[in-house]
Parts: structure tokens; C-alpha cells; sequence
């Protein structure tokens, strides 16, 4: 079964070119335009990976990573902030709101590719490995 | 306009005090519309070089897909993967210069603020007589979200010239390494 990638970004010129760059990789992309509708869908689906903009209306992408932390079923999934946003203040606030990683904008899509795959085969790791293991 | 810049052209015949706070708004301003002149400038080269990566790649996918036709009509089972790569690296090379609009869209929101601010703080009739250009630059610097903005209104407020600004942006933006993951 593909891996489910939740794409959140308020310009949809941007989800049009993820989900365009994804979809041609196998995987299934739901797409949600800000952090508040992204947590309504990761509330009421399953996702294995979130990639998703900081600056957004309603709901950061910081905010929506801090509360998907919050959720029993994310404390394992990937969750990666794509920004035009590169400052090392704004990454250590994603750090401890607990983003998996930060990629800055542009992105080139064989990279993305190659990133996601990376993260989630550490998740899939992660996700089988015993709970003891997991805590040390 | 508003009573304090309808102040300006008699400003001869308005008291010391008077004039002294027009010409801190004019100078305020006009620090605000040169930043604006050079984000401008900025976004503008941007977005013009990545526009012109959009055209090649546009003519590299039309060539492919020309010898495609070609080939496969001359020779049914033609091997076609190494136009296949080639129309792949085009389609790749387009989707990464095609986010130079999310990037253009964002820098001119932030101009926008950079203008409507001080404006704004300028013509509020209920506005204390001595503006605070500080608070002011705060509001506006507080709405970035791009490093580069940040130098640019930085640079600006040390008095370098736009084509000094520019020079030290390219710098920076040769320097950065977008679409690499930094893993937490």
C-alpha cells in the first residue's frame, strides 16, 4: 500500500507542485492549505508523513507540528517543515516543537524524493523497533 | 492626504517644532520607499531569472518530445530512455524554478506592509505627535519570514545603497543550500 503524505502549505501553487512531484512517485498526497485544516484531516485519517510550511493563516506550521506531537498517533511520524524560512531561530522553534527536519524552499523534487524515502524507512525502523529501545 | 502632510508644502510658515517633525516623517518615508524600491529590484531579478529557467526548460521538453514522435514513428520499438531521463530532468528543473512564485507572492506582501506601515502610522490623525520610527521598524522587520529580507531591511537601515544591498544578498543566497534536509 503507498505511504500517505499530508502536504500543507497556503499557496496552492506550491501543493500543486509537491503533490504533482509525489503522486508521480506512487505515493497518495492529501493536501490541507493551513495548520488548522491539516490537524482537522491528521485527526480523522491516517498519515506517515506530514510536509508542511511555517508561515501560514490560522495555524503555523510550528503550532500544527507542536500539536500533532500532542496525538497519540504522531509522536513517531515524520514531520518535516518546507520553508522559505532559514533562519537557525526559526529551526531551533520547529526543534522543540518536534519537527523531524527542515528542508528550505526551492525544492528540487529528486531531493524531496530521496528525503522522504530516507525518513521514512528511519520511521518504519522507529516504529518496529521495542518500545525499550525506542525510549533510551 | 493627511494634516501632517498637507504641512509639508508650507512647512516655511509652521513653527521650528513643526518643521522639525515634518522633515523626521519625510525622512522616515523615504527610508521606507527605498527599502521598498530595492525588495522590489530584488524580487524583481529573482523571479525573472527563475521565469527564463521555466522557458528553457519548456523548449528542452518540446525538443525531447519532438524526437520522441520522431523516433517512435521511424522505429516502432525504439529504446526511449534516454529521452525519457531528459524529459525528466526538464520536468524536475521546471517544478523547482516554478516556486519562485510562492517566494515573489510572499516578498511582495511583505513590501506591501513595509509601506502600508509606516503610511498607515503616518496619517493616523490619533497618532502621538512624536512617531515611533522604532516601533515602526520592528512591526515591519517582525513580518519577514525570509533571511534575505531580513539582511536587505538590516543593510538598508546601515545606510548602504540598494546596489550594496544586492551585492551582499547574492552572496548570501550563493552561500545558502535550498532543498537539503537538515535532520533534527
Amino acid at each position: 500500500m503507498s505511504k500517505r503524505i499530508l502536504a500543507v502549505d497556503d499557496s496552492a501553487s506550491i501543493r500543486h507542485l509537491v503533490g504533482v512531484t509525489l503522486r508521480a512517485a506512487g505515493y497518495e498526497v492529501a493536501e490541507a492549505a493551513d495548520g488548522q485544516e491539516a490537524l482537522e484531516y491528521a485527526r480523522e485519517h491516517s498519515v506517515d508523513l506530514v510536509l508542511a510550511d511555517v508561515n501560514m493563516p490560522r495555524m503555523d506550521g510550528i503550532t500544527l507540528v507542536a500539536q500533532l506531537r500532542s496525538l497519540p498517533n504522531y509522536r513517531l511520524t515524520p514531520l518535516l517543515l518546507l520553508t522559505t524560512e532559514s533562519s537557525s531561530q526559526s529551526k531551533q522553534q520547529g526543534k522543540q516543537a518536534g519537527a523531524t527536519g527542515w528542508i528550505v524552499k526551492p525544492f528540487h523534487p529528486e531531493q524531496l524524493l530521496a528525503t522522504l524515502e530516507r525518513v521514512l524507512s528511519g520511521s518504519a525502523r522507529s516504529a518496529s523497533a521495542p518500545a525499550a529501545a525506542r525510549g533510551r | 492626504m493627511n494634516s501632517r502632510s498637507e504641512e509639508l508644502p508650507g512647512a516655511a510658515r509652521q513653527s521650528p517644532d513643526a518643521l522639525s517633525s515634518a522633515l523626521a516623517i519625510a525622512r522616515g518615508l523615504h527610508q521606507f520607499l527605498n527599502l521598498g524600491v530595492a525588495q522590489l529590484d530584488a524580487a524583481l531579478r529573482e523571479s525573472d531569472a527563475q521565469v527564463d529557467k521555466i522557458a528553457q526548460c519548456l523548449a528542452a521538453l518540446s525538443s525531447d518530445v519532438q524526437q520522441l514522435e520522431s523516433r517512435v514513428q521511424s522505429e516502432p520499438g525504439a529504446k526511449c530512455a534516454d529521452l525519457a531521463t531528459s524529459l525528466r530532468d526538464s520536468l524536475q528543473s521546471a517544478i523547482k524554478a516554478l516556486q519562485f512564485y510562492d517566494k515573489l507572492i510572499q516578498r511582495l506582501t511583505h513590501v506591501r506592509a513595509g509601506l502600508a506601515i509606516p503610511a498607515d502610522a503616518t496619517t493616523d490623525p490619533a497618532a502621538p505627535a512624536t512617531i515611533d520610527w522604532n516601533s515602526i521598524l520592528d512591526q515591519v522587520r517582525g513580518r519577514y519570514s525570509m533571511v534575505e529580507e531580513r539582511v536587505l531591511f538590516d543593510f538598508m537601515m546601515r545606510g548602504l545603497r540598494a546596489e550594496q544591498m544586492l551585492r551582499a544578498l547574492q552572496s548570501l543566497r550563493d552561500a545558502s543550500a535550498p532543498g537539503e534536509l537538515e535532520l533534527f
